[in-house]
């Protein structure tokens, strides 16, 4: 089951009421406008109506369980699968009634109201079938590839609650597979339309491949680039054997968030790339350090996992260690006046050139291009260059 | 609106979810810490607001919240395209004068305010109300000279380009310092070239090896200040001079379906020095380019006595291309002067912030690459991006120069 199929509220009992809230965030009620998000109350921005308050939490849940909400990283108690993290809204409720509050409080029979979790939209980009999770250009369409034993490539698609798309919606669809090696291979609608595929054959691991894919006849073609360090594994059904209780192995974290359920444990990652706790240290965030040559070796870190995410696919985790790169050079910045001044006339383009491209590496993470991508990464290395050869290391 | 649906890519992608990032993550939605009332009107005020107006030559006024939000996700693309600000020479190449772009932090706080939700801040807040400025900017000119009539851009035309002739009327030559344009109806009036007709200006069009006067007086730009020369060295208006001007109007969509007047007058300000140098122009030709897609093309022009390079200018080249122009100087060194990206309808004279000193047998060297790939308009669409033709006609530069040892001289 996909985390955000329907729109059905998960509930928990509430926790004791001195838990911290969320702050309250002010959302337009029209469907499609769920994007406005105003720190105030007001009128949506886009339709007019009155928005509407609302809490976002992020909250740990199981990649294929959604029932199961937890507030901390952790694995799956059904499957032992790591815990994906999403946002949705949180409210309260009492049973058998409309109540949908903001904050926690007493129900009319005495018992404490219930706590009721609610899909937004973009609140979930993880894969829901083992494979690698993009957003569309437009923003709406969100898609999902894999690649089978056996060789065989399918794309999911979803709507922006990661829902998975109409059966005819899919069939309106056309788009085709094209390996490294130049093949072509048409993607068809199988199974009525839930999903499309190509068979592509067996490929050397690890398996690139790009999806050129139109939603409509008259879109737009769109491109994805995906890596498969090897066969995307279907989500395990849940145990309710005793054997459920007892937690597999997690997936290493090496790859995308969204490789995360591609599971690539047959190959141990390489020690830099994981921490103790098995998180890639690329989706760590660390504080800005006092000194420059820390910032510059900060810098040149944030650098390399860049461009190991892109290396390895996973594109839609290169915003984090961009932007940390990026909050790196804004910091130089405010140090650029101990430079001397021709050091200055090359520091202060590069920084900006460095901010710019890190924002690009961000727009582009989502969308799966690895060419586009690439190109926003060579320009961010090469301000990151220039950076590096006027500030002192030392 | 580009692409409204974007704007959610904001709600959901940004900062805070770099900052609490854990492996798996959805994107969250938290707003910018950076409001428009604190933090963005302040950058579009101070950077923007010639252009981005009621009433201004830009298709949408940034002077409001209101006006401001249902943009920001063109803002975005704009800023990270680097299309806006616009000024096409790429830092860090080359020292000109005056860039018009924004800080690192100014770029950063207007990405983030436009990705992270576009708070607006303190309701209570009132933020001064800003007006379209329509004044020279030098103050007033020496000479100015209206154009002889009105123009009207039909109702069913979104853009017109016009060329008018205008008599100077000077009884003698002149020394000028500066050329400058002001619209009649600023939301119109999108570029103007500003050039003398008279026969007896050569030109840098030909081939010659020597420089030449340099008939372009003034590339004008919207929100642009013009370039004063200092009185040393100077634009000759010889007697009885006629004035061309070529304005290109360009309506916004509000004024779509409407006709639009305008009658612009061109300003002249005169050197205050009786004698000076004259500003002279090199003109850089390329060969045609073949028909070869992402093509680089490279091309030279060697100069044959001593000069010093005061500005570049592009003449004719075709837009969205890359152009890079290095001095190689006699003893094999390299001086870097510009890399300009071009963009249409975006030409303008960009003046070196020292004098390039050029020894005779320098080479200019241009590297065009006709390929240059937008990759954000790619992506996005972005505003005025469009199916680029390969480019098939000879590129057309221009360096202006003075001599080494400028001779001072009347008019």
């Amino acid at each position: 089951m996909a985390l955000a199929a329907g729109s059905a509220a998960r509930q928990q009992t509430a926790k004791p009421s001195n838990e911290q809230l969320p702050p309250i965030s002010y959302v337009c009620p029209m469907v499609g406008d769920e994007d406005v998000i105003e720190d105030k109350p007001g009128r949506c921005r886009k339709c007019g109506m009155e928005l509407k308050p609302i809490r976002l939490d992020s909250i740990w849940t199981c990649p294929v369980h959604a029932a199961v909400i937890k507030d901390k990283p952790g694995t799956c108690p059904l499957d032992g699968r790591e815990l994906v993290q999403v946002t949705m809204a949180v409210s309260w409720t009492c049973p058998n009634t409309n109540i949908d509050s903001v904050s926690p409080g007493t129900c009319a029979d005495g018992s404490p109201m219930v706590k009721k979790f609610t899909p937004r939209a973009h609140g979930n980009h993880n894969p829901q079938h083992g494979g690698l999770f993009f957003m569309a250009p437009d923003n709406w369409h969100h898609l999902e590839g894999t690649y089978r034993n056996g060789g065989v490539f399918r794309m999911y698609l979803y709507d922006d609650f990661t829902k998975p798309l109409a059966r005819d919606q899919v069939r309106q669809m056309t788009g085709r597979v094209i390996t490294k090696t130049g093949a072509s291979f048409p993607l068809v609608a199988v199974q009525n339309g839930r999903y499309l595929e190509a068979k592509i054959g067996k490929l050397p691991f690890p398996a690139e491949m790009a999806a050129k894919l139109k939603f409509k006849t008259i879109s737009p073609e769109h491109h994805f680039d995906f890596t498969f360090p090897e066969y995307s594994k279907a989500p395990v059904a849940p145990r309710l054997t005793d054997n459920a209780a007892r937690p597999q192995r997690a997936p290493s974290n090496v790859g995308s968030a969204s490789s995360a359920s591609s599971a690539v444990a047959s190959t141990p990652a390489p020690a830099e790339t994981t921490t103790s706790s098995g998180i890639d240290p690329g989706l760590i965030p660390l504080p800005i350090p006092d000194t420059v040559p820390e910032m510059l070796a900060q810098l040149s870190q944030r650098t390399e996992q860049i461009r190991r995410f892109i290396d390895q696919g996973a594109f839609a985790n290169v915003y984090v260690p961009a932007f940390q790169a990026k909050d790196l050079a804004l910091a130089l910045d405010e140090r650029k006046k101990d430079l001397r001044p021709e050091h200055l006339k090359i520091a202060e383009p590069a920084i900006k050139r460095l901010v710019r491209s890190a924002w690009l590496l961000d727009a582009f993470g989502d969308m799966g291009n690895k060419q586009q991508i690439s190109e926003a990464y060579t320009q961010f290395a090469a301000a990151v260059k220039d950076v590096e050869s006027v500030f002192p290391d030392r | 609106m580009m692409n409204a649906r974007l704007i959610s890519l904001v709600a959901v992608i940004v900062v805070a979810v770099a900052l609490a990032s854990q492996h798996g993550e959805a994107h969250k939605a938290i707003t910018s810490k950076y409001t428009f009332n604190d933090d963005v009107f302040p950058i579009f005020n101070e950077r923007c607001a010639r252009c981005h107006v009621e009433r201004g030559v830009a298709p949408m006024s940034l002077m409001t919240f209101k006006d401001a939000f249902p943009w920001a996700e063109s803002i975005r693309a704009e800023l990270i395209a680097g299309h806006m600000p616009p000024w096409n020479a790429e830092e860090g190449f080359g020292d000109l004068k005056h860039a018009r772009t924004l800080t690192a932090k100014e770029l950063d706080v207007v990405l983030t305010w436009a990705t992270g939700g576009n708070p607006q801040g303190n309701l209570d807040q009132t933020l001064p109300a800003v007006t379209l400025k329509n004044d020279w900017i030098m103050g007033a000119p020496d000479l100015a000279l209206k154009l002889p009539s009105e123009l009207t851009v039909p109702a069913d035309r979104m853009d017109v380009t016009e060329e008018f002739t205008l008599p100077s009327g000077t009884k003698e030559a002149r020394w000028v310092r500066a050329v400058d344009l002001l619209p009649g109806t600023p939301s119109v009036v999108r570029s103007a070239v500003i050039y003398l007709k008279s026969p007896s200006m050569p030109g840098p069009k030909g081939s010659g090896l020597q420089p030449t006067a340099d008939p372009v007086l003034a590339l004008w730009l919207p929100g642009h200040d013009p370039e004063p020369l200092d009185g040393r060295v100077a634009f000759k208006l010889p007697a009885g001079a006629e004035l061309g001007v070529r304005i290109h109007y360009k309506k916004t969509w509000q004024f779509e379906g409407q006709p639009i007047a305008d009658r612009s007058t061109i300003g002249v300000y005169f050197a205050p020095d009786k004698e000076a140098q004259e500003l002279l122009a090199v003109p850089i030709i390329s060969p045609p380019p073949s028909t070869a897609r992402d093509q680089t093309l490279t091309f030279t022009r060697t100069i044959d006595e001593d000069v010093q390079a005061l500005a570049m200018r592009p003449e004719d080249v075709p837009p969205n291309i890359t152009l890079q122009m290095t001095a190689v100087l006699p003893d094999g060194s390299h001086a870097p002067m510009i890399k300009l990206n071009t963009r249409p309808d975006w030409a303008r004279r960009y003046w070196f912030e020292n004098p390039i000193a050029l020894p005779r047998g320098s080479r200019i060297e241009v590297v065009a690459n006709l390929a240059n790939p937008d990759i954000l308009s790619e992506a996005f669409g972005a505003i005025g991006s469009t199916t680029k033709p390969p480019a098939t006609m000879p590129l057309k530069l221009a360096i202006n120069v003075i001599p080494a040892k400028p001779k001072l001289t009347a008019p």
